[in-house]
């Protein structure tokens, strides 16, 4: 069931009223929206049930044996079962068929006969509802949690709204949400409204219209096509994958809103950032944060100097890559990350000297967590990526240019940096990424599919990126006093646009297949 | 006034002057000094998102009475055009269906004339339609024109959504300065549901304005369905159901019968699902028969690029270098850029073969 089809709207429709209906009695409401996330996922393949009750009872099982442990190293082992089990269950559905089909070819050539393969559909959400049940056993290890209720922990791992493709909630967010009645007063009804009427505008019009517009053309054929159209190719697939992305979240957010329960903020006008580091403040920022506590801190963080640390980001942006998929591709992307991080926090350190300005910024707060590990909570600190922790950032040079010219220096540099990245994501091959790259400044000629439309779409949505945070939420403060039918009307009214401004047929989301 | 109460249903409630004397005030900050939005109350909410829905329904009623009519012909599609069409019935007596109407026109999203098929099927039967290659110009090894650089030739391929996949890496085959490609590709149609998307009258029109010389079609995948013929449901597999897809493919090829024009027809590979691979080797098996008959027609078949040493799905196979690599989607239906890349293979090769493509390359290469 996709968010932007007539399907999920009176499934979307049924689940409001009657949540609402139940929301005194909150063990009604969990079962009532469990039932609904269940069917909701079983939409696409009944089968798929079974796979997230089997991770929900299994990680809760792991979850109640680690808390009841209480000898360190009995724990640690019952984590390193947990984790092994998640990301056994991951690893085969995600990367069987490429492992049995390595193995199978190995036992032709020795002249063994080779084994029968299973046919392995890779079930839906399956990489996102892993990453929140690993966060969920981790932090219980770490006593920042204690075992939810079974309940709980199966509409945590199960909630429709952020099920297929994130955002990647914690249980430290969600759970506590849970716990408390929900108040049928204070519901952020403009806002979530705007949500969901930008999300689906992002991606059924301006995703869908760039893909079939340039991207898909230029991508599928970069030998077709001149200069000006791989640039805008490149460029369009920027903001493309951006739309797509950022509005399914942005929907997610917004429906999880108008049902009572708040998610993190997952893109902060990513393409305005003017250094790699900020990029990824701003990009994907719950798996960034994910990636943050559950494997850069483990790895190390920033302790052992800044050796270590650089290793640590860069195998965190590596391992970030192939969470995308078993191919080069992606483990270039995520090397390329990596090693851009590294490289511009040496330069930055490099042209400031050892002078380290402690410029903190309190970006988010997440309610309720605390880092257990004193060494964890200053390795957070001096973590260069990651919407929710304070950032230390090397003192900027001296340099002839104003701040203001610097920083449009830096954001046109990081804006390039990232699509060159996005290249290797997008193409299908190592290879057809390097023949666009390499073709860019020397396929001189006609550009037809370099449109008016075209300039004027990726023009805008960079502009968007720019607009002061504050025009905007005081917009949505005016409209909010508009009465509740006006929303009503205005949001029906704007569906009907978007389905006439979109194309017949909605492509599946770009991140559904990771 | 005091501050709204859970499940305070006393009227004026939405209204903005009973919002201004709470907390959330026009006036009212955030910590960082924005504004502060007024939340509103659940009934509220459950009524806007209810009203919202009705509003989209009645402003986009055509949309759902399309959406209902793509449905396979059954039970549930019959309600479900009944209550659509009758929503449409309400928006249009209140004129409500203006809007959207005035949008698609804007935007230039309006259906596609309908060609009379059958009419112009009677015409090329008459020979109305004329070659008009000079005889000069035809080479005498494949009886079709000569391809130059500066006449490519034109390629139409067409089809469902495996046409989407397998167009990028038939285009690539083909020689840059050769061929002239048209990707033509309409997701989920077929040519059991000319409600959806009418391919022979679309095909038409094609012809007209593109004149292509080589066709590559794809079709299958969604035309295991029950038909409708003159308001009788045809179940899907049945002997008239065969009759009539039959005569639907005959209507197609005979269509793209044209001086000059070849048609490569795909025949599908096995499928993931053994129920579904049998059902599309029933449509392979009608596009060999009907194409036994027309010379102009080859069938070409997917399964050689596609299938296992078996004969039956494979959902890897090794590439040229040995590594294995993934043919199909996850569907086990649409084709991976390597399962494409093979499949295009085959079909290139007979377009290729047909129109000398190999000898005109070399030829060009030898003229600088």
């Amino acid at each position: 069931m996709l968010f932007p089809t007539f399907t999920f709207a009176v499934f979307f429709a049924v689940v409001l009223t009657v949540g609402w209906a139940l929301h005194r009695n909150r063990a009604a409401w969990k079962l009532f929206m469990l039932a609904a996330s269940y069917f909701f996922y079983g939409f696409w393949d009944w089968r798929f049930i079974g796979l997230i009750v089997l991770s929900t009872v299994v990680n809760q099982g792991f979850a109640t044996v680690i808390d009841r442990s209480e000898r360190d190293r009995a724990r640690s082992a019952l984590l390193v079962a947990g984790v092994s089990f998640n990301l056994g269950l991951l690893g085969f559905f995600k990367y069987y068929g490429f492992f049995a089909e390595s193995m199978r070819a190995t036992m032709g050539r020795v002249g063994l006969p080779a084994p029968p393969m299973l046919q392995i559909v890779l079930p839906i959400a399956i990489s996102f509802f892993t990453f929140q049940a690993l966060s969920y056993i981790i932090d219980v290890k770490r006593r920042e949690l204690t075992p939810a209720p079974l309940i709980d922990f199966a509409l945590y791992l199960c909630f429709f709204p952020h099920l297929v493709a994130g955002p990647i909630v914690r249980a430290s967010e969600f759970l506590p949400q849970l716990q408390v009645r929900l108040d049928p007063r204070r519901i952020d009804l403009t806002g979530a409204a705007t949500l969901i009427g930008a999300g689906l505008f992002k991606k059924v019009v301006i995703s869908s219209y760039l893909a079939n517009a340039v991207v898909d053309p230029v991508f599928n054929n970069p030998g077709r096509h001149s200069s000006l159209e791989l640039l805008a190719g490149v460029y369009g697939y920027a903001i493309q994958i951006y739309a797509d992305f950022s509005g399914y979240t942005d929907i997610a957010i917004g429906i999880a809103l108008l049902v009572g329960i708040r998610f993190p903020q997952n893109f902060n006008r990513p393409y305005s950032a003017a250094s790699i580091q900020d990029f990824w403040r701003r990009w994907h920022m719950t798996l960034s944060n994910w990636l943050r506590d559950y494997l850069y801190i483990p790895l190390g963080g920033s302790r052992g100097g800044r050796n270590r640390r650089d290793r640590n980001l860069f195998l965190t942006m590596l391992l970030g890559g192939l969470w995308h998929g078993a191919a080069w591709t992606f483990v270039i992307w995520g090397a390329y990350q990596g090693a851009g991080l590294v490289v511009e926090r040496r330069l930055a350190e490099k042209a400031s000297g050892v002078q380290v300005a402690r410029r903190r910024r309190r970006i988010a707060v997440v309610p309720g967590r605390r880092p257990a590990d004193p060494d964890a909570a200053a390795a957070e600190v001096e973590y260069p990526y990651g919407l929710l922790d304070e950032l230390d950032a090397p003192a900027p040079a001296r340099s002839r240019f104003t701040e203001r010219q610097q920083r449009w220096i830096g954001r046109f540099i990081t804006f390039n940096f990232i699509c060159v990245g996005w290249v290797f994501f997008r193409a299908d091959s190592v290879g057809d990424a390097l023949h666009i790259l390499w073709r860019i400044p020397f396929a001189w000629g006609a550009a037809p599919l370099v449109t008016p439309l075209l300039a004027a779409t990726i023009a805008a949505c960079l502009a968007v990126q720019f607009i002061p945070r504050a025009l905007t939420r005081n917009v949505l403060a005016g409209l909010s006093q508009l009465p509740a039918w006006v929303h009503g009307v205005a949001f029906g009214a704007f569906l009907v646009l978007v389905d006439l401004l979109g194309p017949t047929g909605i492509a599946p989301f770009i991140y559904f297949r990771f | 006034m005091a501050e709204p109460q859970p499940h305070d249903r006393r009227p004026g409630r939405d209204r903005p002057h009973a919002a201004r004397s709470s907390r959330t005030s026009p006036r009212a900050r955030t910590r960082e000094g924005f504004r502060k939005r007024r939340p509103f109350r659940s009934d509220q909410t459950v009524g806007a998102a209810l009203l919202a829905l009705l509003v989209a329904c009645l402003l986009g009623s055509q949309s759902l009475v399309n959406l209902a009519a793509h449905q396979p012909f059954g039970a549930q599609r019959s309600v479900a055009l009944a209550l659509a069409n009758a929503l449409d019935r309400v928006a249009d007596g209140l004129s409500l269906d203006r809007p959207a109407k005035f949008v698609e026109q804007l935007t230039g999203r309006v259906p596609e004339d309908r060609v009379d098929v059958e009419a112009l099927l009677q015409q090329q039967a008459l020979g109305v339609t004329d070659d008009t290659t000079d005889p000069l110009d035809i080479n005498p090894a494949t009886g079709l024109r000569y391809l130059s650089t500066a006449e490519p030739l034109r390629v139409l391929l067409a089809g469902d959504s495996m046409m989407n996949d397998l167009g990028p890496s038939l285009t690539e085959l083909a020689p840059v300065t050769l061929t002239s490609i048209e990707l033509d590709y309409r997701v989920s149609s077929g040519l059991s549901r000319p409600d959806f998307f009418d391919w022979p009258s679309h095909l038409a029109q094609v012809l007209d304005a593109e004149q292509p010389e080589a066709v590559v079609l794809v079709f299958g995948p969604n035309d295991f369905q029950n038909l409708e013929v003159d308001g009788k449901i045809l179940e899907a597999g049945s002997a008239p159901w065969l009759t009539e897809y039959r005569r639907r493919v005959g209507v197609v090829m005979d269509l793209l019968h044209r001086p000059g024009v070849t048609v490569t027809w795909a025949a599908l590979p096995a499928m993931r699902d053994p129920e579904f691979s049998a059902s599309m080797a029933t449509v392979s098996g009608v596009y060999r028969n009907e194409a036994a008959s027309r010379p102009w027609v080859r069938v070409v078949e997917l399964g050689s690029a596609l299938n296992g040493p078996d004969g039956g799905y494979a959902a890897t196979l090794p590439g040229s270098d040995g590594t294995p690599a993934a043919l199909r989607q996850g569907d086990g239906i649409h084709l991976s850029r390597a399962g494409a890349d093979r499949a295009a293979v085959v079909l290139w090769d007979d377009v290729s073969e047909r129109w000398a493509v190999a000898d005109a390359a070399a030829e060009a290469a030898a003229n600088g």
